[in-house]
């Protein structure tokens, strides 16, 4: 990298943080813990934002994008239904009871052992993934920039402690509103930058063909096959359910839309994600369709992670690799020749329909040869190395940043994915010392301190999680399959807690002891399903989910109805 | 805020006068020219011009 690149790195990482700490010096835990009520709906729009796009969404996404095409859009079909459905549903509860966490809720709602359940489950689960937003990230930087693992881990996660510690939620709020912006304009920048990179005589208009004869345009599958995982129906109905959990029970994302002026400011925040948050993932899916143009006219890697590529030469599949390697470049070759053959086509006036088809056909047939070369390249690593990682897609683009854009841009580039790394750790830390607080030290072990104590309290659970996720994240490597791990572990206990809320907002009859009993047992069900059968894990969600309302509902006609009575207080 | 003792341990924080956050404006507060329905039907409406660009290009270069 150049002394550019580094410049605009640390200079928009540093600005950002130094600014977030000077906006929001002072105040005490209140002011700590929910900003003082201040964030208007833009702030709490980009907050939300950045608290869900982690780092993985910059590399991960247009590799997406370059590998099955715009596809992966329909998954978000759902989030825009999921923001109306908790702006008319949660918000107001929520702000009705004017709870810090939304697990408070539940015990004005139902009583205190709910809300232990709820709040011990989140700890669990977002204690474990705040590990991997660092971990995941940092081993493709660590790779691609030739960086120590461990170095890269101390580095993102030492920043985001001193930060979130410092100033709490506000400080979040404000740093992952820059941080936002940062990310938006950097995909814009590099969009453009891609694009101007293309070759000369290629049409913006012919290179979105090639992505479409390619199959990498395919938005929207309406198709009824249970085998295609990202269908039109699969994101309007699993998406909206996932989104609500997410949204609506995870307390990093509750806290983020608590800080609002007023409810309508939160609202307007949802809303506000819930408009941009599909054309946003749309741009990023289509920088990879467009890498993905660019890489068919210029050599490229059979394996885009160099480091496997490094230890497969040093073992005795080096010659087969040698051998694949040959091949891909005669198969690249030859679509590069098909591609001029459709671009001759393209450009001819009038157009021949038969031989336009013709030209894709053949064009379609080269690509897959070459695809061909490129998984038997993944089953030899698979073959020959221990514990293998043939999986390339996370670093297509940090490896087309590296290789084909100008000095300063790359900076901007890695800024993008550092902020991005760094906006959604903050929250998860924020929201995890926020929950010890507030659900555990504060209401069971010493209700009756002073502000003061609170706040030192409020930062040293947070700095405790902040310091728990770096060693996490530093011993993630000695654990295979960790991040589908933390997925699994994530829908074990999603379900079951969206479950409790749902039977919170939308029953009158039934009580605490009912909705508890029904969460243990749900949760039993969800682990029995998860050990003795091979339902998919994005499943768990929906049948805990179900689990503990039906559960609920069948019970509330024996349980007492404790806590009912505070159902006066909500709006 | 400083040494402020605030009320801690409660079933739900107390109201706002008694922990000193500000008043905030609550369920009724709608944003200005505009009605919450109208906005939801904005949102829901973007959604389903997304999706049909998104079928429409789909058959394009299907």
């Amino acid at each position: 990298m150049s002394t550019l690149d580094w410049l605009v790195l640390f200079g928009t990482l540093a600005g950002i943080i130094a600014y977030g700490l000077w906006r929001t010096r002072g105040g005490g835990s209140a002011e700590y813990l929910h900003g003082g009520y201040r964030d208007n709906w833009a702030t709490i729009g980009l907050s939300v934002m950045a608290t869900q796009a982690s780092a993985i969404t910059f590399l991960s996404t247009p590799g997406q994008g370059y590998q099955d095409g715009m596809g992966f859009l329909q998954f978000y079909f759902g989030l825009p239904i999921a923001m109306v459905v908790l702006s008319v549903v949660f918000v107001p509860r929520f702000y009705g009871m004017r709870v810090y966490t939304a697990y408070e809720y539940l015990e004005g709602r139902f009583d205190l052992k709910t809300r232990m359940l709820t709040a011990l489950l989140f700890l669990l689960q977002r204690g474990l993934s705040a590990g991997i937003t660092i971990y995941a990230p940092a081993i493709i930087l660590s790779k691609v920039l030739g960086w120590s693992l461990n170095l890269t881990n101390v580095a993102i996660g030492g920043l985001v402690i001193v930060y979130t510690v410092a100033g709490g939620t506000r400080a979040v709020s404000q740093t992952q509103k820059h941080q936002m912006v940062v990310m938006l304009l950097g995909m814009v920048v590099a969009f453009v930058a891609i694009v101007y990179r293309l070759p000369p005589d290629l049409t913006f208009g012919n290179a979105v063909h090639v992505a479409g004869a390619l199959g990498k345009l395919n938005i929207v599958d309406a198709s009824l096959d249970p085998g295609n995982r990202y269908t039109v129906w699969s994101g309007l109905t699993g998406g909206v359910f996932l989104a609500m959990s997410y949204f609506g029970t995870d307390q990093s994302q509750v806290q983020r839309y608590l800080s609002g002026r007023t409810v309508t400011e939160s609202r307007l925040g949802l809303l506000f994600n819930g408009l941009l948050k599909i054309p946003m993932q749309a741009l990023i899916l289509f920088v990879g369709v467009m890498v993905f143009v660019f890489n068919q006219y210029h050599p490229t890697p059979v394996f885009f992670n160099e480091s496997e590529l490094t230890r497969l030469r040093a073992t005795p599949q080096a010659a087969e690799l040698r051998v694949l390697e040959a091949e891909h470049e005669t198969a690249s070759a030859t679509v590069r020749a098909q591609l001029n053959g459709l671009r001759s086509v393209l450009d001819a006036r009038p157009r021949n329909a038969a031989a336009l088809e013709a030209a894709e056909r053949r064009l379609r047939e080269a690509a897959a040869a070459d695809d061909g070369v490129r998984t038997r390249v993944k089953a030899l690593i698979g073959r020959a190395l221990p514990r293998p990682e043939t999986k390339d897609a996370d670093y297509i683009f940090l490896s087309f940043v590296m290789a084909n854009l100008p000095r300063g841009l790359v900076g901007l580039l890695l800024a993008v994915i550092l902020c991005a790394a760094m906006s959604s750790t903050a929250s998860e830390l924020a929201a995890l010392g926020q929950c010890t607080l507030v659900d555990f030290y504060r209401r069971r072990i010493r209700p009756q301190g002073s502000d003061a104590h609170y706040l030192k309290m409020a930062k040293l659970f947070t700095a405790g999680w902040g310091l728990l996720a770096v060693v996490f994240a530093a011993s993630a490597s000695l654990l295979d399959n960790l991040i589908q791990a933390v997925n699994i572990l994530g829908s074990l206990f999603y379900g079951t807690i969206l479950g409790v809320f749902l039977v919170a907002f939308f029953t009158r009859r039934v009580g605490g002891t009912a909705v508890f009993i029904a969460a243990m047992i749900s949760e039993v069900i969800v682990f029995s399903v998860w050990l003795g059968t091979s339902v998919g894990f994005l499943w768990f969600n929906v049948i805990g989910c179900a689990a503990v309302v039906l559960l609920a509902l069948s019970f509330s006609g024996r349980a007492h109805p404790a806590g009912n009575e505070a159902l006066g207080r909500v709006s | 805020m400083g040494d402020e003792t605030e009320p801690g341990g409660g079933v739900t924080p107390s109201p706002p006068e008694e922990t000193g956050a500000p008043a905030r404006a609550e369920l009724a507060d709608a944003p200005p020219f505009l009605s919450w329905r109208l906005i939801y039907l904005i949102v829901l409406g973007a959604l389903a011009v997304e999706i049909a660009v998104g079928a429409a290009v789909t058959s394009l270069y299907r």
